[in-house]
């Protein structure tokens, strides 16, 4: 018995402590060093003039030209169009999988998720395939639409929007107790009372979420705006005329910050929605189960498949001109198509594939540690720890990405070595999407409960074999989703390795928008059409695997 | 004395949660800590565990000091009430879980749980994962787990409060009966006086933190301490203000008035009209009824004060009916203190 009541001396730090604290260094000091600084170089770099002096000069500059102003409103203008037909459209859609009794809704809501397993300008090449000058609705019906601009960049983004929105919502919908609908009813309120009276309100905080939620996607959107804007100008794509077209750092960060400000105030509003979500929910809730209803379940088919319809048409069309000969003039069968004669080739495919791997690996260490000091610690060190993990929720990738040029091109950075490598491709997305890995985590572990430590620490275990025997094997699915959410959006990203990439280390979707820019845009399809095949087989084979472990679990993505 | 707490303390910001509480438990004895909840039962529970640090006191176990030893390095065995079976592994696996960790042969251990599982009854379960059991099969997996490492003392944190009526029952003699067979001395917390009453050698009823009393079920009950005491184990008529209120009452109650007295509901008699006994004696009118099947309860009211009076088997009494009540003067109770706190 003596070798168990071995006391520890007061004095000596305990070796669980030491390994919470090696755990929050481990994570604090990344954070500060890719994220902090970063975006703390472009705040300042917006205040330096281009002589080197400092002073409001940027700001002056940028603010007083109408030019300016105009892509504000038009951003503003994308952004709230978008987030109105977005929401609605995925709302109604929503509301049919969760609460009707159509048929087929597991092959609604698959299909329906479609558009974030590609790049973010693929919405954007559909739509020209389709609806463009050379596009089959004007060739074949002889009209004469224009798609290029504004319309163009609302239709593009409402789906790329779509299904985040739905995610959402479906969400909210889902979680609904039947009591308070069986009150209603007995208390004699109609449908149309019920719906605005309990169905609202108990979705508030979900709607609230998907409507800021789209709004910062489509505000911070850059391929869709720069495939289909034409000369329609918006903030993203400013930043990037500015930084790449005009070389101009500064002013380009000016307008970094002025995009910052939108996002950040989306951002706020969204995280106070969302942590009042959960508080409507009891334990002892009853689920609410459809009712047969028709009428009403065949409109909602009928809808849910227009949707469907349009997804598929959009991201089935560029899969299509993958592979014809010359579009729109001879669309014979050919995979010449995949034979891609410029921009390095299968390069950037392979470099993407390496880049998101290792993402996937970093990403999952980093926001796993992240989400278990804040789990463990107290108030003060969790505020901060959660503070910066959700900070790059509200940091456009345009952001991030200028970012990076300053910190890591800089030679007096001793970091500079990783600049123009795959590695600050890597890191970047890590960091990019850190906030939704690092939120996914956090709630895998707060379903773990504290009291699995404390049988464990009774038991014997130390902290380092509680977390390797138990604490990481409960939370499998949730890495292994965690793993591939990291993977896909750094196959698909577009927006903050825009700045990072260059000829010898390209990414897929940078090629994809290239090629579409040189007007190769059958080989620009080809390749969005390997990017959505490689980001599918990842989620079928993370699906696989769930499945051969036996375990049911809601991820970050289906 | 083997497990020794002396002068624990423990606080929470401006909440004490546990204040300057001493205690001895014997070896074998199993104790049950029962109070409502926020008394700091569980709080005690989790200090002798080691999963909180006391700000003061000290805690002995054979006459070793423990106050700095980590709760991993205690060697005792604990239960939630959660069950916390550990979801990633077998049941088996679970019970095993603290050999492995103590790197014991791997025979050895499977050769203990599978012995360990057939006193939990539960033979047939080992390869079944903890989610395809029910509560009660969870919670008899959670104390074989407890018991595999052979700890040194059993801590069991409310158990029994998850599971429903029945199985609560049942485990209630199984876990009893364990703990009588291997001789383990055990602390369990619980808010169910029944519980505590049924299992307990001895019971520690806490308050806001302090120990209200110590001592047997059955000193517990007869002679509770306090009110708040008498009134967490069962029900109490408080009598305090029929002492010297000699005008409106035809008799006094022949008690010092130092003290603050009650009585069991079922100690308080009826009696039959005309026969009048000397001492203790009061009019009163019946204002509700209650029938529970093997008893009823009766509610009086009697000036301004209500009794309850519980009796066998259903009442022929009813709402309205003026009785005359009686408090045996060998039945009233007298506390330490007053009992103005809890009614």
């Amino acid at each position: 018995m003596s070798a168990i009541l071995t006391p520890t001396k007061k004095s000596k730090i305990h070796p669980d402590k030491l390994l919470l604290g090696f755990l929050s260094l481990f994570v604090i000091i990344p954070l500060l060093i890719f994220l902090v600084f970063p975006i703390v170089i472009v705040l300042l770099k917006s205040f330096q003039i281009g002589d080197g002096s400092w002073g409001l000069g940027n700001y002056t500059t940028t603010l007083s030209e109408s030019h300016f102003w105009t892509v504000v409103a038009n951003s503003l203008n994308v952004a709230i169009t978008v987030t109105i037909i977005s929401v609605s459209l995925a709302f109604v859609f929503a509301y049919a999988i969760q609460r009707s009794k159509m048929p087929g809704k597991r092959v609604f809501s698959l299909l329906a998720m479609l558009p974030i397993f590609a790049p973010s300008l693929v919405q954007a090449l559909g739509l020209i395939f389709l609806l463009g000058r050379n596009g089959v609705v004007n060739r074949w019906l002889e009209l004469d639409i224009e798609i290029y601009g504004f319309w163009g960049i609302v239709i593009a983004d409402v789906i790329y929007a779509f299904p985040q929105a739905f995610l959402l919502l479906s969400a909210a919908l889902a979680v609904a107790d039947s009591r308070p609908y069986e009150a209603a009813r007995m208390l004699g309120a109609n449908k149309r009372q019920i719906f605005f009276d309990v169905t609202l309100p108990s979705i508030k905080f979900g709607l609230i979420s998907s409507i800021f939620l789209v709004f910062t996607v489509t505000i911070t959107d850059f391929g869709n705006a720069m495939v289909i804007g034409g000369n329609y100008s918006v903030l993203a794509t400013e930043i990037y005329n500015q930084v790449s077209g005009q070389m101009n750092f500064n002013l380009g960060s000016v307008i970094a910050i002025i995009l910052l400000i939108p996002v950040i105030i989306a951002f706020i509003i969204e995280r106070v929605a969302g942590s009042k979500q959960h508080a409507l929910i009891s334990d002892n809730a009853d689920p609410l189960v459809p009712k047969k209803n028709a009428l009403f379940n065949s409109a909602m088919f009928l809808f849910s498949s227009i949707i469907c319809s349009l997804i598929l048409l959009v991201i089935g069309i560029v899969v299509y001109a993958s592979f014809v000969k010359l579009w729109p003039y001879n669309m014979s069968f050919t995979l010449k198509n995949y034979n891609f004669d410029s921009q390095g080739g299968y390069e950037p495919l392979i470099t993407s594939i390496v880049v998101s791997l290792i993402a996937a690996v970093m990403g999952v260490i980093m926001v796993i540690s992240s989400a278990y000091v804040v789990n463990k610690s107290k108030s003060f060190i969790r505020d901060i720890f959660n503070f910066f993990s959700i900070l790059p929720a509200a940091i456009p990738g345009m952001v991030l990405g200028l970012a990076y040029i300053f910190f890591f091109n800089e030679p007096a950075n001793p970091l500079n070595f990783i600049y123009g490598t795959i590695f600050i491709l890597a890191i970047n997305n890590v960091y990019h999407y850190h906030a939704q890995g690092f939120l996914t985590a956090t709630t895998s572990l707060q379903q773990i409960s504290a009291n699995f430590d404390e049988t464990s620490a009774c038991l014997g275990a130390n902290l380092f074999t509680t977390i390797k025997r138990v604490t990481l094997p409960i939370m499998l699915p949730a890495i292994l989703s965690i793993g591939v959410f990291f993977f896909m959006r750094s196959m698909v990203t577009l927006s903050a390795v825009i700045f990072l990439v260059s000829p010898s280390v390209n990414m897929a979707a940078v090629s994809v928008m290239l090629l579409d820019d040189a007007g190769n845009t059958t080989q620009a399809a080809a390749f969005s059409t390997l990017i959505i095949l490689i980001v599918l087989t990842a989620l079928i084979l993370m699906n696989l695997l769930l499945k051969l472990f036996k375990v049911k679990t809601r991820s970050l993505i289906s | 004395m083997y497990l020794q707490l002396k002068n624990i303390t423990k606080n929470y910001g401006t909440i004490i949660a546990v204040d300057n509480v001493s205690l001895d438990i014997e070896k074998k004895e199993f104790v049950c800590i029962l109070g409502p909840s926020g008394c700091g039962k569980t709080t005690l529970l989790r200090l002798i565990a080691g999963l909180e640090e006391a700000d003061q006191g000290e805690l002995f176990i054979d006459g070793n000091n423990l106050i700095n030893v980590a709760a991993q390095h205690r060697g005792f065995g604990i239960v939630f009430q959660s069950y916390s079976l550990f979801p990633n592994m077998t049941i088996a696996e679970n019970i095993g879980y603290g050999l492995s960790i103590r790197k014991t042969p791997k025979a050895e251990i499977t050769k203990r749980v599978s012995q360990l599982i057939e006193q939990v009854h539960l033979s047939d379960q080992s390869k079944k994962s903890p989610h395809e059991l029910s509560g009660g099969q969870q919670q008899r997996v959670a104390l074989a787990r407890a018991l595999a490492v052979d700890p040194i003392l059993l801590l069991l944190d409310e158990p029994l409060s998850a599971l429903d009526a029945k199985v609560r029952k049942t485990l209630r003699n199984e876990i009893r009966e364990v703990q009588k067979t291997l001789g383990i001395p055990t602390v369990m917390v619980t808010h169910d006086q029944e519980e505590a009453m049924t299992m307990a050698d001895r019971i520690v009823c806490m308050k806001d933190g302090m120990i209200e009393q110590v001592g047997t079920p059955s000193e517990l009950y007869n002679h509770p301490k306090t009110a708040f005491v008498a009134n967490f184990l069962g029900s109490m008529n408080v009598l305090d203000s029929l002492i010297n209120n000699d005008n409106k009452l035809k008799t006094k109650l022949e008690i010092d008035n130092t003290h603050s007295i009650g009585i069991r509901p079922e100690s308080v008699e009826i009696l039959e009209n005309n026969s009048k006994a000397a001492t203790n004696c009061y009019p009163a009118k019946v204002i509700k009824i209650e029938n529970l099947g093997s008893v009823s309860h009766i509610q009086l009211i009697m000036n301004d004060l209500t009794i309850l009076i519980e009796k066998n088997g259903f009442t022929e009494y009813k709402v309205e009916d003026e009785l005359l009540i009686h408090f045996p003067q060998e039945k009233i109770i007298s506390f330490s203190q007053p009992a103005n706190k809890r009614g």
